[in-house]
């Protein structure tokens, strides 16, 4: 063949499918276009979305439900359903039986700002622009009064159900809360999620574990094939939705002992508000840990809020009374609040001297009450005015002596000449190495805390209060950083970690409330299987080895003598029980608006099992006395013992500065 | 430069307004879309436009002629991913397509068509005068027969028919004689019938067989296997001659048509646009039809004029087959309609393909004296 003929035959050939496939489409779209339009018009085939429902939350013991789906049905209006002439007696009714809410306004924009999408079930809103939500009955009477509502059509979903805990709402922080994902942010939702089956009118977690396990707890919605009437209702299933059901979530978080931990903090709180004290103390936190895995057991956020409220939908004038509530209950203290360690912090700065080699168990200091650099200097007080006399790093921890830490911190060459010093870029770097200063936690919404170097402050700008023009760190920024009275602050979760990494020799773990997830692994076309385990738990570890043995020995020698001292008054002594043998550290950190009083601690001494942090914040009062006996009675409830007081509230003290204590930093 | 005189502005011009096209559908797709698609969806399209432009203009300024020594390595590489797929790809809607390379899904069967393309060119162009011979067409047919059978296995039968129209278009354009062609066809019709009983006793190509029978009958099994047929003819019967040009209430919002963004787009266009906007749209890829096939008229050497009609025949079979199956002319299957479905391994291929055959344009003059 000649290449002319064949590229004419080549030409004529694409001509030719071309000229196929027109002819089949007049055939299709003119010949037999009425026909298939009328098989369109008539078709009543709809898809309709069926949410999945979304996954349960429990905790570690798999048997404890923390958050419940209720029923609950949405009211929809399919504009292609609603016949133009009755639209007005349509709405009139439809209002008439929501009791006025939506009004007929709001339907009618309804319906008229969707007329884009005709076949499409929009939920109603009420007239705040929430979705509305009808029990069961009015979903009924609705679907009753279908021949003279069409176009209205009532589907099931589903509604988040917390523990309310008698009103303490003590879950609130842990679980969250889920928000409607609306139109506006539906693109930015599907983006984030490269599940296809997620709908603009699901729930999405907003907060908590609702929020940071969202792609798991919520689920593939499932596509209903129905058979629809002229009103658009469903009237025939055709093929099920298919619908999986988001995975299941197990917590570590104890339930019973979170529910008691929760109620021991609020009648301290009580106890410390009430005629007793009269004081005004905002909230409390309280922390217990696994030491040997991370797992948070307990975690109490006071105030809390009830996040039921939140779960169909809150108007903002609502949701601004919440979050501006005294204590702003929104923000979960234990995970986001920043406040300065005070003593506690002394346990980083014992592991900061020891690892670098400026003291060792016989290093001794004097402590004569204060420190005076030269003539002229500021004097820097101990808690106690007299003094505490010779210091270790043992009893130094265990009597929390303010000038042996000063002196280790920035040196004080008049009195200790041999001794070298820490020093601020040091603090700093063993504060890091125990997960201060950053998130440790990847399952919290959390801050990051702050430890400040020399480097840092000398490169500030000069800001009011702050730093002054020509201001450098010089040896008092070190002596208030010793003690956690500086710059530094924590949140309670990062120092609750920290003992923790001291009580099980020297392991950092990552902060964990997640123990495990329950999913369906589905099989090919096949029926939903049960669920199983996914992803069970493994403890993360952030750092191990990085502190020495015998160092590590020495610090909790060092707590354990805080809490079991009786030759003096042990900052601690409010623990002392030797049931628990408990080792620990209170602090006392003042700070704009009250002291904040810490306790932190581990038990039991030989064989730690649990780290507590208990935290009163913005209270007049001291570690010591504030926050030890609650931390006692938490370690009493974890360890199942009877409480040795009937009434242990009472010794939950709003003092600050009995018997000449209560320097900075006691 | 003297040769950009002979570079063809309709072969750049006519792939871009379509892609541009196909961006502003799959947008009201999108857009009316109550599940899957969403604006990503377009997003991604204009970003694979540019990739795939960004590759046109590359091969564009690159000697097709060096591709020769390129070809089997690459050819191979992708058979080699071909075997990963099956191995470990994604599977949607049933079969093992894609697999996921960062952000980007891959589906090495686009690929493979242009690498197939470029292999057998270079084939051909060395048998040139053996291609009588029924060793050389049994030899050629083999570099066919392996990624066929690989994507039939996944199981993707268009793909592998396509694979198989590639190498008919260029087997004829290099010369293959009646006889053999015809035995070949005979062989291969013989070879239907027992492929249909073990179909039928397979699980994973029983898909095929339900295919062709609703293919006859699609109101045999009105929601199953032949759903999507039946309601691609619901949305293109109701355009009607003059469509409805994007206004609401039409069978494409109802969000029936499955793979709307995919192997079904035509329909939605269809709908929208009715038969005279059909026309329009044949019109267009019928031009670019005969510009390619002009590339292969003018191309200067065996190897030029064989990748061009390679490419010809990969895009011709395809349209057809596409739009074929959205009227119910033939068997669905997962062939895309080429510049306009949504993929980006399929749209990057195509638009990299143009870049080769401007590659022969530019290059067509054998011999170019002095600075002319």
């Amino acid at each position: 063949m000649r290449k002319k003929t064949k590229f004419r035959l080549l030409r004529t050939s694409i001509i030719a499918i071309f000229a196929i496939l027109a002819g089949r489409l007049w055939y299709v779209q003119v010949v037999m276009g009425s026909y298939y339009a009328a098989q369109g018009d008539t078709s009543k085939i709809r898809q309709i979305p069926v949410p999945a429902l979304r996954g349960i939350i429990y905790d570690n013991t798999g048997r404890n439900q923390l958050v419940f789906n209720s029923a609950s049905w949405s009211v929809q209006v399919v504009p292609n359903g609603i016949p133009t002439a009755q639209a007005q007696t349509i709405y009139h009714t439809l209002s008439r039986l929501l009791h006025g809410d939506p009004s007929v306004k709001t339907i009618a924009r309804i319906v008229r700002s969707n007329f884009w999408r005709p076949y499409t079930g929009v939920p109603l809103t009420d007239n705040a622009g929430f979705t509305l939500k009808v029990p069961v009955d009015t979903a009924m009477i609705i679907k009753q009064l279908h021949p003279e509502l069409p176009g209205v059509r009532t589907e099931p979903t589903s509604v988040r159900s917390y523990l309310t805990d008698g009103g303490r709402f003590s879950l609130a922080h842990l679980l969250g809360y889920t928000f409607g994902i609306s139109d506006s942010n539906c693109a930015t939702y599907h983006h984030l999620y490269p599940v296809e089956r997620v709908d603009c009118t699901d729930q999405a977690g907003a907060t908590g574990v609702e929020a940071t396990l969202d792609p798991y707890l919520h689920g593939v919605n499932g596509r209903q094939m129905v058979e629809v009437d002229a009103g658009e209702r469903p009237v025939r299933v055709l093929r099920p939705g298919h619908e999986i059901p988001g995975d299941s979530v197990a917590l570590t978080i104890n339930w019973p002992l979170q529910r008691q931990v929760s109620a021991d903090v609020q009648t301290a709180l009580n106890h410390l508000n009430g005629p007793a004290w009269n004081q005004n103390a905002p909230g409390a936190v309280a922390i217990l840990e696994d030491v040997n895995s991370g797992k948070i057991l307990a975690m109490v956020s006071l105030p809390s809020y009830n996040s039921n409220l939140f779960s169909g939908g809150i108007s903002l004038r609502k949701y601004n009374a919440i979050q501006s509530a005294p204590g702003f209950p929104l923000v979960n203290q234990a995970t986001q609040g920043q406040f300065p360690p005070g003593s506690t912090y002394k346990i980083v700065t014992a592991a900061a001297a020891l690892q670098s080699g400026v003291v060792n168990v016989d290093t001794t200091i004097n402590d004569t009450g204060s420190i005076k650099l030269c003539a002229t200097c500021r004097v820097f007080n101990g808690w106690k005015p007299g003094g505490l006399g010779p210091m270790n790093i043992v009893s130094a921890l265990a009597l929390s002596s303010d000038i042996y830490f000063y002196t280790v911190t920035g040196g004080n060459p008049a009195a200790y000449p041999q001794l070298s010093h820490v020093g601020g870029e040091r603090l700093a770097y063993w504060a890091r190495q125990f997960g201060l200063g950053a998130p440790v936690s990847t399952e919290m919404a959390e801050s990051p805390g702050f430890v400040p170097t020399p480097s840092w402050f000398n490169a500030l700008k000069p800001v009011k209060n702050l730093k002054n023009p020509g201001d450098t760190w010089s040896i008092g920024y070190d002596y208030n950083s010793g003690i956690g009275q500086g710059f530094d602050t924590t949140t309670p979760l990062q120092m609750v970690n920290v003992v923790a990494t001291i009580a099980n020799g020297g392991t950092l773990y990552r902060p964990r409330i997640v123990q495990s997830i329950w999913g369906r692994v589905i099989p090919h076309g096949g029926i939903l299987p049960r669920p199983e385990v996914i992803q069970p738990f493994v403890p993360s570890v952030v750092r191990r080895n990085f502190l020495d043995p015998y160092n590590l020995s020495l610090i909790q020698e060092g707590m354990h003598r805080s809490v079991t001292n009786s030759w003096t008054t042990g900052t601690g002594l409010y623990v002392y029980d030797p049931r628990i043998d408990a080792a620990g550290k209170t602090g006392t950190a003042e700070a704009a608006g009250g002291a904040d009083a810490w306790w932190v601690g581990y038990a039991p001494f030989n064989h730690p099992k649990v780290a507590v942090a208990v935290l009163m914040p913005h209270v007049n009062a001291e570690g010591a006395y504030a926050a030890a006996p609650i931390a006692h009675k938490l370690l009493e409830d974890y360890f199942h013992l009877p409480p040795t007081k009937p009434n242990w509230v009472q010794d939950v003290q709003g003092i600050l500065n009995p018997g000449g204590e209560g320097q900075q930093g006691q | 430069m003297k040769q950009w005189r002979s570079f063809d502005l309709q072969l750049l011009g006519i792939p871009i307004g379509l892609v541009t096209f196909s961006v502003f559908v799959l947008l009201v797709i999108a857009h009316w879309s109550t599940s899957g698609v969403t604006m990503g969806t377009p997003i991604h399209q204009a970003l694979y436009a540019f990739i795939g432009l960004g590759f046109m203009f590359f091969l564009t300024n690159f000697d097709y002629r060096l591709l020769r020594s390129f070809a089997l390595p690459l050819f191979a590489a992708n058979i080699g991913v071909l075997v990963v797929v099956l191995a470990l790809g994604h599977s949607a809607y049933g079969a093992q397509r894609w697999i996921n390379v960062g952000l980007l899904p891959l589906q090495p069967s686009e690929p493979a068509k242009l690498f197939l393309v470029l292999v057998l060119a270079r084939y051909f162009a060395a048998n040139e005068f053996n291609i009588g011979r029924f060793r050389t067409v049994a030899t050629s047919l083999l570099f066919v027969l392996v990624p066929a059978a690989l994507v039939l296995i996944q199981p993707d039968l268009g793909t592998s028919v396509v694979f198989l129209a590639i190498w008919l278009g260029m087997a004829l354009m290099a010369g293959l004689r009646p006889l053999h062609l015809s035995a070949l066809t005979a062989s291969g019709l013989l070879l239907v019938p027992p492929i249909w009983i073990l179909a039928g006793h397979a699980k994973k190509f029983h898909y095929m067989q339900d295919r062709f029978t609703i293919f006859l009958n699609p109101n045999k099994d009105p929601l199953g296997a032949g759903y999507n047929v039946i309601h691609a003819l619901i949305t293109v019967g109701s355009g009607g001659f003059t469509g409805h040009w994007f206004t609401p209430g039409t069978q494409s919002q109802l969000g029936l048509l499955r793979v709307e963004d995919k192997d079904f787009i035509f329909s939605v266009i269809a709908e929208q646009v009715g038969f005279l906007g059909v026309l329009v749209l044949f019109a267009v890829f019928g031009v670019l039809l005969l510009r390619i096939s002009r590339v292969s008229f003018m191309a200067g050497d065996t190897y030029g004029r064989l990748v061009a009609s390679g490419i010809l025949a990969m895009l011709m079979f395809q349209i057809f087959v596409n739009i074929g199956m959205n009227i119910g002319l033939m068997p669905v299957t997962g062939i895309p309609l080429p510049l306009v479905s949504y993929g980006g391994s399929s749209l990057i291929t195509t638009l990299a393909s143009f870049g080769i055959l401007q590659s022969i344009l530019l290059r067509h003059r054998k011999l170019v004296f002095g600075p002319g």
